[in-house]
């Protein structure tokens, strides 16, 4: 059977698609749940219609606060004004929290150093203005290097993209950069730290707020480890296609090596021969052909190794 | 296109926004059951989408572009709905070829089953391709990407699909 006859097929399963009867009981469903969330947010209304004054008021704000560093550090000073939501539990690293939402805005992110520890700040907007309650988000702490690794699902923008520069100002950060993300609704970064850290995550709302707690930590026993990582490609759809070759792996991540470019990293292991197994797994499994295994120090970034094409 | 409808569903009629939904009803429908393959899920999809369509429409500044935008709304709902309840799109191969020599139904299965397993923006530039015969320009408008993506992106999954071009009937 060519090409041409097994796509054939496949189109008539598409065509074949049975249409439920319920289907027009679901646009009216749509509607009526639209018409209420609409009045529902009839002052809403007012910022939906005048959205151009209240986006104008925003970069003011945005302006003001992102180019007077004090005033940006001076609003870390004042006492958390949200209500703690929770203090999130860590999973092998991993936590979650914050409600499910689309469009929003990572509209800020600001970190502030006291004399043993460090506080980061992130906050979140939508259309414009605070979000009450913070986005539902992810943070992942890993090392080899020490990373933090926050992905915002249903976040279409990132205004806080420009406030990453400033977080190296901190003596515990030593990088921070925006992951590149194929899936449109949801943004991602990474901070690698340059010290061991412990880390504490709460969650507030009104407004909505991550902050990040971090003081130093204590220097693992595991002074190397053993990365099945990828070649390196720069910030773009090529290393997000090399990613989606892995996606679903929970010891995913994307890293920068030493030359500014990205890497994806399947896991990371303590001896060489667990990692070659996982390795030759991955390559059964998913027929991936160029990870290769990289050793690492405590601090050590990946690198750069160039993609054969 | 029935552009006076979609007018009047820009300036908030009911009526005429519920015309345009169901004239496009069907294949919006079989859009989402492509990414999530059971009914309880597309419907979700669909619904959800359809009312981010009725809250959002008075943003819609061309008329003319309301095919490309409900499009989008729905790819985007349904790739966002995967994300959310991490439903993995892989599906396990569970047999081997037993000979060199497979039966139609094995042949077709497989490539199913390749298709199952692109990313969800692939698999949409093939579904929009190939079972909605759109043009790779109109896909590209539905998914703001630009036609040099698409394209790419298209000539790769059909080389992860062993899809040979040459048989098939290509018309931009």
């Amino acid at each position: 059977m060519n090409s041409k006859e097994k796509l054939a097929y496949l189109k008539k399963d598409y065509e074949d698609i049975e249409i439920p009867k319920e289907l027009d009981m679901c646009i009216q469903k749509s509607i009526k749940r639209g018409n209420r969330d609409m009045k529902k947010n009839k002052s809403n209304n007012i910022i939906i219609t005048g959205v151009k004054v209240a986006a104008s008021l925003a970069i003011i704000f945005t302006i003001t606060v992102n180019t007077i560093p004090s005033f940006a550090n001076s609003l870390t000073d004042l006492p958390v004004v949200g209500k703690l939501v929770q203090v999130l539990q860590f999973n092998k690293g991993d936590a979650q929290g914050g409600i499910i939402t689309d469009g929003s805005d990572v509209s800020f992110i600001s970190v502030k150093d006291e004399e043993k520890s460090a506080d980061i700040v992130i906050n979140f907007s939508k259309d414009g203005i605070p979000q009450d309650f913070s986005n539902f988000f992810d943070v992942k702490f890993t090392e080899y290097p020490y990373t933090m690794t926050f992905s915002v699902p249903g976040a279409r923008e990132f205004s806080a993209k420009e406030d990453l520069e400033k977080l190296k100002e901190s003596k515990f950060v030593e990088d921070a950069y925006q992951l590149m993300t194929m899936d449109d609704s949801m943004i991602r970064f990474a901070v690698t730290f340059n010290k061991p850290v412990t880390y504490e995550v709460k969650e507030y709302k009104d407004p909505g707020q991550v902050v990040v707690s971090l003081k130093e930590g204590e220097e693992p026993k595991v002074k190397e480890i053993y990365s099945i990582r990828s070649a390196s490609y720069p910030y773009g759809e090529g290393i997000g296609m090399v990613e989606e070759s892995v996606f679903g792996l929970d010891t995913l991540r994307v890293l920068k090596d030493t030359e500014g470019t990205y890497v994806v990293e399947a896991g990371y292991f303590n001896t060489e021969e667990e990692a070659k197994v996982k390795l030759e797994e991955l390559k059964k499994d998913r027929g991936i052909t160029d990870f290769t295994i990289e050793k690492r120090g405590l601090s050590d970034l990946p690198k750069a190794v160039k993609a054969s094409e | 296109m029935n552009t006076l409808a979609i007018e009047k569903a820009i300036r908030g009629d009911e009526i005429s926004f519920t015309t345009i939904i169901e004239e496009k009803k069907e294949s919006l429908y079989r859009l989402a059951y492509s990414y999530v393959k059971n009914r309880h899920d597309a419907l979700d999809i669909f619904q959800e989408a359809v009312y981010k369509a009725y809250i959002s429409i008075h943003k819609l500044k061309k008329p003319e572009t309301f095919n490309a935008w409900i499009k989008r709304i729905v790819v985007n709902t349904a790739i966002d709905y995967l994300r959310k309840t991490k439903k993995i799109v892989y599906i396990e191969k569970e047999y081997e070829a037993s000979s060199d020599e497979m039966s139609h139904a094995e042949e077709v299965m497989d490539l199913k089953k390749a298709l199952d397993e692109l990313d969800p923006k692939s698999k949409t530039i093939i579904t929009l391709r190939f079972f909605e015969d759109l043009p790779l320009k109109e896909i590209a408008e539905i998914l703001e990407m630009p036609l040099s993506t698409v394209k790419t992106n298209l000539y790769r999954s059909l080389d992860k699909l062993k899809i040979n071009l040459e048989e098939v009937d290509k018309h931009e």
